[in-house]
């Protein structure tokens, strides 16, 4: 099962890169240094993906207090934290040749810079707490608190000014560039998605397997 | 109560760079000499000049309604150019212009293939650049 | 308006790395976790020491007066 989604996963990757640079033009105004959206936009989408699961499991765990749903908290934090990781990272890359700056203290890169240490710290939580019940309560809490973050994420070039642009793919009306840059970012999204989805089910695996052996 | 403190700390995190650059109107209404300031505008049509023996360059940041000159020492982003958004940092001088020490360019969200481009593209930045002046 | 490829090689280089080390430690994990399930297994087949004590010869079945203790069961 895990298996035939990790295989999908690489297909819908090659894929992906196969769109990034063999089917998506060479941008107008930015030239070709425009493909790295391709894998910043949905490094950090899947983000979002990751974050809100964790959040939903987090409830679910406060709730049935199910282990199951601690494991794909923690995993989605894990996995997360990596994407938003190279999510900032990406699109620092992205902004040294274009913005002129690889970091600057808008309100869009603040928050998300919040957004990083925050799941950092829940990260780091869950090392620091030995009773694993009780580990998993805090870390819940967490993880539903962090979620608020995400939308002031999104919308924050919305509501301040920013040097960031506005979002192109998630925002009111759709997508309103060239539809042979649209498919390449849907595809690589999709990949991503796939990606994280594939992760957090070998992760839990793993996180069952190594309480089952100290156990 | 940790709950309250991590939103606070956001909000908190977020508000203080809310103003991330003021507007050439906002500037021009109170300009206080030596202050540091981050500028964000329109760089105006037939105002830049660059002189690449003297790497000198010299525009013109304009919100629409007020228009400030701006002034820099060296080379500015690829993406710098005239009727595109631009955020300088730098400050303001007694003799009336404003002195960038750091030049960035603001960039549309719509990404064009080569055939399609169009107009709309810089109406839309003119926009985003107008847009969340709170 | 300059490409920048190296910029765009090191976005999905970065990228590429960090997810590889990511899935090759995932998978170490894997190996490791199973290695000490088998080595677990194998231990709670011996006779542990704080257990039961050994009962005196005469009055072992015939079964356990062949085995060996530590030797797996027949």
């Amino acid at each position: 099962m895990v298996k035939t989604l990790g295989w999908l996963t690489a297909a819908a990757l090659a894929a992906g890169l196969v769109m990034a640079f063999g089917v998506a033009p060479r941008e107008v105004t930015q030239g070709n240094v425009q493909r790295i959206m391709y894998v910043h936009v949905p490094l950090i989408l899947a983000s979002y993906v990751a974050f809100v699961v964790l959040a939903v499991a987090s409830l679910v765990y406060l709730v049935r207090r199910d282990p199951a749903a601690d494991g794909v908290a923690h995993a989605s934090g894990e996995v997360g934290v990596m994407f938003v990781g190279l999510g900032i990272a990406t699109g620092s890359i992205w902004g040294k040749p274009t913005w002129g700056t690889w970091w600057t203290w808008d309100a869009r890169l603040t928050s998300v810079a919040i957004l990083f240490v925050m799941y950092l710290g829940y990260l780091l939580l869950r090392g620091t707490i030995d009773d694993p019940e009780r580990a998993a309560r805090y870390c819940a809490v967490l993880g539903i608190v962090a979620a608020l973050d995400i939308p002031l994420v999104h919308f924050s070039v919305y509501w301040w000014r920013t040097l960031h642009q506005p979002p192109s793919l998630m925002k009111p009306g759709g997508f309103t560039g060239s539809s042979s840059i649209l498919w390449p970012l849907l595809v690589n999204l999709l990949a991503f998605i796939l990606l994280y989805v594939y992760f957090v089910a070998r992760r839990a695996r793993l996180l069952r397997a190594q309480a089952e052996a100290i156990a | 109560m940790i709950a309250a403190a991590l939103v606070y700390m956001i909000y908190a995190g977020v508000t203080q760079s809310a103003v991330y650059f003021v507007t050439p109107s906002e500037l021009g209404s109170a300009p206080v000499a030596g202050k540091a300031y981050r500028l964000g505008g329109m760089v105006e049509r037939g105002s830049l000049r660059w002189e690449p023996s003297t790497l000198s360059l010299t525009f013109a940041l304009s919100d629409g309604k007020a228009s400030v000159a701006v002034r820099h020492k060296g080379a500015p982003p690829d993406l710098f150019g005239e009727g595109r958004g631009a955020v300088v940092e730098g400050s303001w001088t007694p003799e009336g212009y404003f002195r960038a020490t750091h030049i960035m360019a603001k960039h549309s969200e719509e990404y064009k293939a080569p055939h399609d481009t169009n107009q709309a593209s810089i109406k839309e930045l003119m926009r985003t650049l107008s847009g969340g002046s709170r | 308006m300059p490409d920048h490829w190296s910029f765009v090689a090191a976005a999905y280089g970065l990228t590429a790395a960090v997810l590889l080390i990511y899935w090759r430690r995932l998978a170490t994990k894997e190996r490791e976790v199973e290695a000490s399930k088998r080595l677990n297994a194998e231990r709670s087949r011996e006779p542990s020491i704080t257990g039961h004590p050994r009962s005196e010869p005469a009055s072992r079945t015939p079964l356990q007066q062949n085995q060996r203790p530590g030797a797996p069961l027949p």
